[in-house]
């Protein structure tokens, strides 16, 4: 899988757990809490629904550092 | 009546004492919940004559919304405060002792009422918060209600997260025939009799759980000063703990002083940080054996996955936890006395507080729990002013 194509499905996770109707409007360099609008208490949805979709176990302290789609896609790379 | 729940795999620490904690709300019947010390079984203690096939589906649904989704987080210690000029030992009995010296009196559940140098050092905490919260930080003093409006609280979030800790206020209809029926029935009762229960009307109010709520509904609208504002407010407020409620540890109704910081979102991180140090500085001041650490809300079983782990993972509550007398077993035991807490911008946006420079309105508070931190003081320091610091003995014990 190429880095877009884990980008994609990562928006498509993003885009469920924001409720944002149209993922590829999903900038892979913008704050995921701050500017595409994830609640922060939203924040253990988006890290188990990442889990299972890419059946990886993500660290806690990984993925609270990872705030874009870009910088949680290098992550998931990291852990597949 | 008891029967046990095994669970699909071994839980933590933390998770159990939520799980015991609010385990009295499973189910009207359910007298007490304790997880093995193993941890993977939940032992269930019910009113006898229960029927457990009614039972145990209710309960083994509390217990898997607790633990399905539950994900612990590494909880880091701030500061430990050890006392350095009172080596006595620690008090045990020590309620039961206040009550027999007339310092403390048990009038209903989770209701204590204080006289003597329980009462004064009560007002001598309160006041040593007051006057560090507007001596160091320029904080202006509001004056609140008890009640809040019920709504007010939906607004808060407190009806999805701390439903089981709410506290209503009611009265009866204004309707003549029903109050004459309540008269009637009442009349030559030995106890309250109601008998219709469309006499009592929605809960308009409640008792506040929180003295800060009321400080973001009155600024609703307004413009706060760049980079942020300090409040500070002590009022009664209330938390319905079940049969938790013990002693001055779990009161139903309690005293809360609060600094409530309003601001730019930097500006109120860093205010909530001196703010943590300046309460721990009264902490060393009281020379108080005490752990400040990061801790999680009582949030209610569905949704305590969720919102523990924001909490957790933002750092966004400390506690600060008091050595009080050992649990059963000798088990060490400490109860949270105050918190420094960040909300992020979640109350600014519900009451649309604006910043004068435009940038979005954080909130944060740093929170005293008087009448548990006074049984701190009374368990750690003795009943007998040779062992307490001096300024608080005298505030306390002078004539």
């Amino acid at each position: 899988m190429t880095q877009d194509e884990l980008s994609s499905r990562i928006a498509l996770v993003v885009a469920r757990v924001a409720k944002v109707k149209d993922p590829s409007a999903i900038a892979t360099d913008k704050d995921l809490y701050r500017e595409i609008g994830v609640k922060s208490t939203a924040a253990l949805d988006l890290l188990l629904s990442l889990e299972e979709e890419f059946n990886v176990t993500i660290p806690d302290q990984a993925f609270g550092d990872a705030r874009t789609v870009g910088s949680l896609a290098d992550l998931i790379e990291g852990l597949r | 009546m008891a029967f046990t729940i095994k669970l699909a795999k071994a839980i933590g620490d933390e998770l159990a004492a939520a799980v015991e904690d609010q385990g009295p709300y499973a189910a009207p019947e359910v007298v007490r919940v304790r997880v093995s010390d193993d941890r993977t079984e939940v032992e269930v203690d019910c009113e006898a004559g229960c029927d457990e096939e009614v039972l145990r589906p209710q309960v083994e649904r509390f217990v898997d919304d607790f633990v399905k989704r539950f994900r612990a987080v590494a909880g880091k210690v701030y500061k430990q405060l050890a006392r350095t000029r009172d080596s006595g030992q620690m008090g045990s009995g020590v309620f039961e002792q206040l009550v027999e010296r007339g310092w403390a009196f048990q009038l209903g559940d989770g209701q204590v009422g204080l006289a003597g140098p329980a009462m004064k050092l009560v007002e001598a905490l309160d006041q040593r918060f007051r006057r560090m919260a507007m001596g160091e930080f320029g904080a202006v003093e509001h004056r609140y209600p008890t009640f809040i409006p019920t709504d007010v609280l939906r607004r808060c979030g407190y009806f999805g997260a701390f439903p089981h800790l709410v506290s209503l206020v009611s009265h009866f209809v204004e309707d003549y025939r029903k109050l004459k029926e309540i008269r009637d029935a009442n009349a030559e009762s030995d106890r309250v009799v109601i008998p219709d229960r469309d006499a009592i009307v929605d809960a308009a109010a409640c008792v506040t759980p929180a003295t800060c709520y009321h400080v973001y509904q009155s600024l609703e609208g307004r413009t706060v000063k760049a980079p942020g504002q300090i409040f500070t407010a002590s009022g009664r407020c209330a938390r319905y703990e079940s049969t938790n409620m013990i002693g001055l540890d779990r009161l139903w109704e309690f005293t809360m002083r609060e600094m409530v910081l309003v601001g730019r979102e930097e500006w109120v991180t860093e205010m909530r940080q001196k703010g943590m140090d300046a309460f721990i500085a009264l902490v060393e001041e009281w020379d108080l054996e005490c752990t400040v650490e990061t801790a999680n809300d009582p949030f209610f079983a569905p949704v305590y996955a969720t919102k523990t782990f924001w909490q957790s993972q933002g750092g966004l509550k400390y506690e600060l936890r008091f050595a009080v007398e050992p649990g059963p077993g000798g088990r060490p035991r400490t109860i949270s006395c105050g918190s420094a807490n960040l909300h992020e911008g979640f109350f600014g946006q519900t009451f649309r507080l604006a910043s004068s420079d435009g940038a979005p309105v954080f909130t944060g508070c740093v929170a005293l729990g008087v009448e548990r931190l006074a049984l701190a003081v009374f368990t750690q320091h003795g009943l007998d002013p040779s062992r307490w610091p001096p300024a608080l003995a005298e505030a306390v014990f002078a004539p």
